[in-house]
C-alpha cells in the first residue's frame, strides 16, 4: 500500500468522522434541547446560545455516542464498507 | 449495514444475470444473519434505549428508519461499483444522509447534560421522587463565579455563591421526559 493510499484511507475512515463530529453534536445537542420538556423556550437564537456554551466535550461526546450506538447509521454505514 | 449487504447482494445478483442468463448466482450474502441476530438485538437494545411518547417522537423514528434505509442503499451501490468516479460523492452522499438519521435518533432523546440540585439540604442523596422541582435544574456550563442552569421556569447565570451548595444528581427520567 503507498503512502498516498493510507493517507486516503486515513481521511476516509478518521478525518471525515473527526471533522464532523462537532457539528453532528451541535445540531443533535440543539434538537435535543429544543425538545426538551425541561427547556421552557422554542427560540432559535435562545437555544442556539444555550447550545452554544455547552462544553465542546459534551458536544463531541454526544456526537460519538450517537455515531457508536449500536443502531447508529454512520456507523453501520462505514462498518459495512469493509 | 443489512440495507447496504441486500442492496449489493441484490445488484450483484441481477448483474450475474444480466451477463449469464439463467445463472442466478445463488449469492444470499449476509442479509440473513443481520435478519436473525442483528435485527432482534437492535430491536431489543432500542426497544429499552428510545422512548417514543408523542407523534412527533413517531415522525424522528420514521425519519430515522427512512434515512437508514437510504444510507443502506447507497453503501450497497457504492461497495457494489467499487473505485469508479462515484465513488467519493457516493460515500459523502450517503455518510449525510446516515448522519440526518443519527440526529432522527438523538431528536428522541435528552441532552446530556447533569441535573443539579441548587441550595442542596438534606445531607443524603435524594430519590428522584423526593426532589423539590423548583431548586432541581440542567447545568448548561460554567463560567468564573457563574453557573449556566435551566429548568421549567427560565434559563438563568447564577452566581455560584447564590446556589451553594450545589449536588449533582442521578439522571431522573421521569424529570426529563423527552416532549
Amino acid at each position: 500500500m503507498k503512502v498516498k493510499d493510507l493517507v486516503e484511507v486515513g481521511l476516509l475512515y478518521v478525518g471525515v468522522p473527526a471533522v464532523t463530529l462537532y457539528p453532528l453534536g451541535f445540531v443533535g445537542t440543539f434538537v435535543q434541547m429544543w425538545r426538551d420538556e425541561f427547556f421552557p423556550y422554542y427560540d432559535f437564537n435562545i437555544v442556539w446560545n444555550a447550545v452554544a456554551m455547552v462544553p465542546n466535550t459534551v458536544v463531541v461526546g454526544r456526537a460519538y455516542s450517537s455515531c457508536t450506538s449500536p443502531w447508529s447509521p454512520p456507523y453501520w454505514a462505514w462498518a459495512s464498507l469493509r | 449495514m443489512g440495507v447496504a449487504s441486500l442492496t449489493s447482494g441484490f445488484l450483484r445478483k441481477r448483474r450475474v444475470e444480466d451477463d449469464q442468463p439463467g445463472q442466478s448466482g445463488n449469492r444470499r450474502g449476509l442479509w440473513v444473519l443481520y435478519l436473525l441476530v442483528l435485527l432482534p438485538v437492535a430491536g431489543f437494545l432500542a426497544y429499552n434505549g428510545v422512548h417514543v411518547n408523542d407523534g412527533l417522537d413517531v415522525l424522528f423514528l420514521a425519519g430515522f428508519l427512512a434515512f437508514s434505509a437510504v444510507g443502506g442503499v447507497l453503501i450497497g451501490h457504492v461497495k457494489l461499483r467499487g473505485h469508479d468516479q462515484w465513488f467519493f460523492p457516493g460515500l459523502a452522499a450517503a455518510y449525510a444522509v446516515t448522519v440526518i438519521a443519527a440526529v432522527c435518533i438523538a431528536a428522541l432523546d435528552t441532552p446530556t447534560l447533569p441535573l443539579v440540585e441548587i441550595r442542596a439540604e438534606s445531607d443524603t442523596l435524594p430519590s428522584c421522587s423526593d426532589l423539590q422541582t423548583d431548586r432541581v435544574f440542567v447545568k448548561v456550563s460554567e463560567a468564573p463565579n457563574l453557573l449556566y442552569l435551566y429548568n421549567e421556569s427560565g434559563f438563568f447565570a447564577f452566581s455560584v455563591f447564590d446556589v451553594q451548595p450545589l449536588r449533582y444528581q442521578q439522571d431522573c427520567p421521569t424529570l426529563r421526559t423527552q416532549g
